[in-house]
């Protein structure tokens, strides 16, 4: 870690209504913000439907920064209203540039003074909104750091795990894993909806036992644009699952992270040629020597 | 109807005389076309089942098909051995749910592993649905099957597991892994033959409403093939009536329609259940 940053007080607020993937986002910068900045008490995280027990005067001196703002607003609107008193609002993002989900962010409500895109991939140059934009290295924090160093891949009773709400590109590539891996794979493939507690869907425990249990967590995007779901990297690094992203159409604006592969073929050769072993080390190597998430947060605070 | 349901010379095994074992069974109704295919990958996956150490056949019933089936199973019957292939050829037309039902009864096995003659299995992953069945006791264990539409593979169904949002449309077909057993101790599929087109959705929702385990396992089991002629296909413009009175037999009040809790669970024996709640 870099050394603490003298910063004003930090909210983090996320969607307790929405998908829980935005509240673990939202505690982990928490988390990375504890460690960056030097008054531990002048960070709080808050789910939206509790904004109104804030202090005025405090708010007023606070840097919020709202998760996923649209999905804030199912809270109800008198919440994010409230984060308008704020001394600033910043949007934490972590969609494509040019995709329905990131336009939406700007109708509901915030007076958005500017946006972090978390992610592996800058889109600066390709932000459509106008605010200005900061973007955040999606790195693990220090202790997810210590857990994939741990990590021991090897030979697991399962070769692949697909994983994400039903689409015809999802059917696609599951059909493509079973021809060309063979099925011995997790295909969990339910129909959208968010992804939150007593509704059939997996919970990150149950994500994790499943990811752990698998050699490859593969996935394609289920949009055109050129993206790279780092939070899949993430979810699979953490249970010792390579990451292997299906990318045909952008594959070289996205190389330089390991493990896309054109095809669902390309990616069986590679498994036979080098094994998971070396691939999810390949993938270890990359994310740790980019730093932690706690050294981002920091940089991209001092940007505010 | 009922004297081919009873009639012993079919071969019928009461369900406390079922050994652990697999029957794959399959309904006919001229299907000939697809038939090679349905029954290669049933052959396939009884081999897959015996080499894991299951006992497995496959039951071919014929519900006096026009198109010349029994013919071609007759061929297929001269070629394998009959402690593993049966076929039962019916005289007179029986309808879906009738012939499900003797194929309850006419199993040699507890669990029945319903195919359509059009779809197909996944041999490799017919074992991991009977360890399930093993491991659950569930009454009915069932996985996704990838939609097929003129050879492209367009979407999934039998993809999540058991909801409530079931009274309101099925998303399970009926290739799946049924507990003779416990399925003929609530009556079977339902003998009304109005009801031939949701006898499928009937069942489930008469197992859920008689509070028998569904277990969905997170693999692809097999392969729907999309045909502009199948009943499921012609259902969906019968939906008014029918749904109905669906809803008038599980959710007269509407109280849970829309409830998307979850009265199924989610099973891989790998990895064991896969719903706790957070």
């Amino acid at each position: 870690m870099s050394g603490t940053v003298e910063c004003e007080p930090v909210l983090v607020v996320y969607p307790d209504l929405g998908n829980f993937f935005y509240e673990t986002l939202a505690r982990r910068l928490a988390c990375a913000a504890i460690s960056s900045l030097s008054d531990h008490e002048q960070i709080r995280l808050e789910p939206a439907s509790a904004l109104g027990d804030l202090d005025d005067d405090w708010l007023a001196t606070a840097t919020a920064l709202v998760v996923n703002p649209a999905e804030c607003a199912l809270s109800g609107p008198s919440g994010l209203k409230r984060l308008n008193r704020a001394h600033r609002r910043i949007a934490v993002l972590a969609d494509h540039v040019q995709t329905n989900w990131f336009a939406i962010q700007f109708d509901a409500g915030l007076q958005i003074d500017a946006i972090i895109d978390v992610g592996f991939v800058p889109q600066e140059h390709d932000n459509p909104s106008g605010v200005p934009y900061i973007f955040l290295y999606n790195a693990p924090l220090h202790d997810e750091a210590d857990k994939i160093k741990k990590q021991v891949p090897g030979s697991r009773p399962l070769t692949w795990a697909l994983i994400g709400h039903a689409t015809s590109e999802r059917a696609a590539l599951a059909d493509a894993l079973v021809q060309d891996l063979g099925p011995s794979g997790v295909v969990f493939l339910p129909s959208l909806r968010p992804v939150r507690a007593h509704g059939g869907l997996l919970s990150p425990a149950a994500l994790d036992r499943l990811l752990s249990a698998a050699s490859c967590y593969v996935w394609c995007s289920h949009h055109r644009w050129a993206y790279y779901e780092s939070f899949r990297f993430l979810d699979a690094m953490l249970a010792g699952a390579v990451p292997c992203k299906i990318e045909p159409r952008h594959f070289e604006s996205l190389a330089g992270v390991p493990n896309i592969y054109r095809s669902v073929g390309e990616l069986g050769e590679r498994l036979a040629e080098v094994g998971p072993e070396s691939m999810f080390d390949a993938a270890r190597q990359h994310y740790l020597a980019r730093g932690t998430l706690e050294e981002h947060l920091a940089r991209a605070l001092a940007r505010v | 109807m009922s004297d081919l349901l009873t009639d012993r010379s079919l071969g019928q095994v009461p369900a406390a005389e079922k050994l652990d074992g697999v029957s794959i069974f399959i309904p006919n109704w001229n299907h000939k076309s697809f038939l090679a295919r349905s029954v290669a990958s049933a052959l396939a996956s009884a081999d897959a089942l015996e080499q894991a150490g299951h006992p497995a056949e496959v039951i071919v019933v014929d519900d006096a098909s026009r198109d010349g089936s029994q013919r071609l199973l007759r061929s297929i019957a001269s070629h394998v051995s009959s402690w593993k292939f049966g076929t039962t050829f019916l005289p007179v037309n029986l309808g879906l749910t009738g012939v499900r039902n003797l194929g309850l009864r006419l199993a040699r096995y507890r669990s029945v592993l319903f195919l359509d003659a059009d779809n197909e299995l996944i041999p490799a992953s017919v074992p991991v649905l009977y360890r399930t069945f093993r491991m659950t006791e569930a009454a009915l264990v069932y996985g996704n099957l990838i939609d097929v539409d003129r050879g492209k593979a367009v979407s999934v169904r039998s993809n999540e597991a058991a909801l409530l949002t079931l009274t309101i449309d099925n998303y399970i077909d009926a290739l799946a892994l049924v507990d003779a057993a416990q399925a003929l101790e609530i009556g079977g599929y339902v003998s009304d033959r109005s009801l031939d087109y949701w006898a499928d959705w009937e069942f489930i929702l008469h197992l859920i409403a008689e509070e028998r385990d569904l277990v969905f396992v997170p693999i692809i089991v097999g392969r729907y093939h999309k045909l502009p002629l199948s009943m499921i296909e012609e259902s969906a413009g019968r939906q008014g009536a029918d749904l109905r009175r669906m809803r008038r037999i599980f959710s007269q009040t509407g109280t849970l329609e829309w409830d998307r809790r979850r009265v199924g669970r989610i099973y891989h024996p790998e990895v064991g259940y896969l719903d706790e709640d957070w």
